[in-house]
């Protein structure tokens, strides 16, 4: 299988930080980087950083996937992301996802705000 | 401007899709939208295109999705047309903007597909006959200022 994010750092036992390394997630890859963030959800993560800064496209089901993994994170997990480009915040801003996740400019920042 | 057209087509594949996308994308930079809306573009007619394949041919590779493209001097027009199942009423709630078809407030994983292209493109219309189904999408153009 293609590695679709890196686990890019523990900043504790609960939080990860992973970047999406994908230019696109639409429906063709969409299966795929769910489960990869599921895999980390299974392994006791709590809150995720996701870093999406080099993703140029996103369509409903990457949109999906993230939001199906924030429902399989437990009743308090959280999910930040970082670094979204302004043609992704449109399709957030539109579905109004962008209520439902932090969102910051650089990781670090998304970590303490889900940290803290 | 006269009108000119084009026509792209696919296989019914999600592998595929990408192509598409990609097409839309650098034949709306050439006419009057920004950056953004060629992008926003881009992802209606990749939904609409994804739609066709999930719903339509049931995810299977078994037909064609093919894309019409018009360009008019005030306006884009996007046709995606395939040749299975038609969409049904709920999806077609969403095209007529439905309210009750149209919330997608809460977590749903999927279904906001067809709301985003409703969002972004300023009329929507949807047809079946003859074994044809059609998503008709515009997009309209910003008057150039004397």
């Amino acid at each position: 299988m293609n590695v679709i994010v890196n686990v890019e750092g523990h900043g504790s036992d609960r939080i990860v930080v992973v970047k999406a390394i994908e230019r696109r997630i639409d429906a063709s890859r969409s299966e795929e980087f769910k489960a990869r963030l599921f895999s980390l959800v299974c392994d006791g993560v709590a809150g995720l950083v996701l870093d999406i800064s080099d993703v140029e496209f996103i369509d409903s089901s990457g949109l999906g996937a993230i939001i199906a993994t924030l429902e399989e994170l437990a009743p308090n997990g959280e999910i930040a992301l970082c670094g979204t480009r302004e043609s992704v915040k449109s399709i957030l801003r539109l579905t109004r996802m962008d209520c439902v996740f932090h969102h910051c400019e650089a990781p670090e920042a998304a970590f303490d705000l889900i940290s803290g | 401007m006269s009108q000119r057209q084009i026509t792209l087509s696919i296989d019914s594949s999600l592998d595929d899709v990408f192509l598409v996308g990609l097409a839309v994308n650098k034949i709306c930079s050439f006419i009057r939208l920004t950056e953004l809306e060629c992008y926003q573009m881009e992802v209606c007619v990749v939904e609409a295109v994804t739609s066709a394949i999930k719903y339509a041919y049931g995810g299977e590779n078994c037909g064609r999705v093919d894309v019409a493209i018009a360009l008019l001097s005030d306006r884009v027009h996007f046709s995606v047309r395939d040749s299975g199942k038609a969409l049904s009423e709920e999806d077609l709630g969403v095209i007529q903007g439905d309210p009750a078809r149209s919330d997608f407030s809460g977590l749903s994983e999927s279904g906001r597909g067809l709301f985003i292209v409703g969002g972004f493109m300023d009329q929507l219309s949807y047809a079946s006959e003859e074994g044809q189904n059609t998503l008709s999408m515009v997009k309209s153009l910003v008057p150039v200022r004397a």
